[in-house]
């Protein structure tokens, strides 16, 4: 019998919809005005969403589809769901709370229609653990590559975060981590809003100086990956 | 504008924190600009590297099929809502219609039908047109008054086919169809119905004047047709 690799605890995936009153700050504003913009009509605003969200995506869906390609497809499939259903979302949750859900429900159901059990009605979750007899066939989806590839990546961005002047790193750090705003960051900081921007551009800048680095020939897929 | 100051505002725009006004310029250009979409991608595999959630490689062109396929669905899509809104209205005004169409074909159908049981009551009805003379010209020797005579029947008169279910009741249950119909029914095809009704209501109520020339007695016949 497979183990299954679904974390007994709490899932680090899964976004938690607590703040679902609070108004929305930090990746949930940015995410929220390009939802805004998508619903005005914007579809452009909708690649940036995919853009942003894919890896995430991918990933979850990866839990339960072995196959990459198979993990793309059906990662596909829920960006087109979620974009289809976009215009009912009203921003009651975060956007990847929403996302999230349909991803969970796009892949048990894809894994349900290929394992051949009955698929005519639509499975609607809310997480791993409501559905035990799925949740126990799921498989260890990373591949020697897709590992490599995954620890290469971080340790490329911690080592790269590690060597940031302290200032570029609190900035960065209260931003990605704490979710905090520009103008937070700048009271927190004591400067103003536009060098919290800079100093955070300068930081993602030097990170993303390594990261390429990973992709222009680190692992032999780099061209075709980001 | 500079490489750096757009990579500035690409990150501030990524964090949701660039002027409306920037952020739709720089979305123009991000929709062209394929470096700019892939350092996007990266700041969002940054951030969520720094919070140790699960991420995947992706191949390179992963959005651009996603938006490929919505792009075509949305051609779809836009094609389906026009079809749905003009099959709106078409469909209303098709049920409507079909439904005034059933309830003038139950009111016209009804008076025939009833006609044979009529019939029953009402055995014979000289079917040929007989032109009668005029009344003037009627002298009490002639032979039309005199054949006549003997079993005080007319001998002929003329009945327009209408007024064969001249006395024929519309049932109470058709009424009340009618009059619930003209709660919904649009202005023109309600008049249409009444005033249908309506005039048959009137030929059945009034006497047949130029349905019996005379009878062997100068008198108009009974409505019911029985001589």
């Amino acid at each position: 019998m497979a183990k299954s690799t679904i974390p007994s605890g709490p899932d680090r995936t899964a976004p938690t919809a607590g703040a679902a009153n609070a108004p929305p700050t930090g990746a949930d504003a940015g995410d929220l005005s390009l939802v805004r913009r998508v619903q005005a009509g914007e579809r452009g605003a909708y690649d940036l969403l995919v853009l942003k969200y894919q890896h995430k995506v991918v990933k979850l869906v990866m839990r339960y589809l072995r196959d990459v390609g198979d993990a793309e497809d059906v990662a596909q499939e829920v960006f087109i769901k979620a974009y289809r259903a976009l215009p009912q979302f009203r921003g009651d949750s975060a956007f990847y709370t929403w996302l999230y859900r349909i991803a969970i429900n796009t892949a048990k159901n894809a894994l349900s229609a290929r394992e051949r059990t009955p698929s005519g009605y639509e499975l609607d979750a809310q997480g791993p653990d409501e559905w035990p007899e799925m949740a126990s066939r799921l498989r260890d989806p990373d591949t020697p590559e897709g590992l490599a590839l995954t620890d290469e990546i971080r340790n490329t961005v911690n080592g790269a975060i590690s060597a940031l002047p302290e200032d570029l790193r609190t900035a960065i750090v209260l931003r990605e981590l704490e979710g905090m705003s520009y103008e937070e960051i700048a009271v927190s900081m004591d400067c103003p809003v536009g060098t919290v921007r800079s100093r955070i551009f300068r930081a993602r800048e030097a990170i993303d100086r390594q990261l390429r680095k990973v992709f222009d020939g680190g692992l032999g897929r780099s061209e075709e990956l980001v | 504008m500079s490489h750096e100051q757009l990579e500035s505002q690409l990150s501030a725009m990524y964090d949701g924190e660039l002027p409306a006004a920037e952020c739709e310029l720089l979305s123009r250009r991000l929709a062209r600009e394929e470096l700019l979409r892939a350092r996007w991608s990266r700041y969002a595999m940054i951030g969520a590297v720094m919070r140790s959630e699960p991420v995947a490689a992706v191949s390179g062109d992963f959005a651009r099929r996603v938006s490929s396929v919505i792009a075509a669905d949305a051609g779809r899509f836009s094609l389906r809502r026009v079809a749905a809104q003009w099959w709106k209205p078409a469909s209303g005004a098709a049920l409507v219609a079909g439904v005034a169409g059933i309830a003038i074909l139950v009111l016209r159908s009804g008076l025939p039908v009833q006609a044979p049981a009529l019939a029953a009551v009402q055995p014979t009805v000289a079917a040929p047109a007989t032109v009668a003379p005029p009344l003037a010209t009627l002298r009490p020797d002639s032979g039309y008054a005199l054949a006549a005579a003997p079993s005080r029947e007319p001998a002929s008169y003329v009945v327009p086919p209408r007024s064969l279910g001249a006395d024929v009741d519309v049932p109470a249950s058709l009424a009340s169809f009618v009059v619930a119909h003209s709660e919904y029914s649009p202005p023109l095809v309600r008049r249409h119905l009444l005033s249908a009704w309506i005039g048959n209501d009137l030929v059945q109520t009034s006497p047949p004047s130029s349905s019996v020339l005379f009878n062997d007695a100068g008198a108009v016949p009974p409505a019911n047709g029985t001589n």
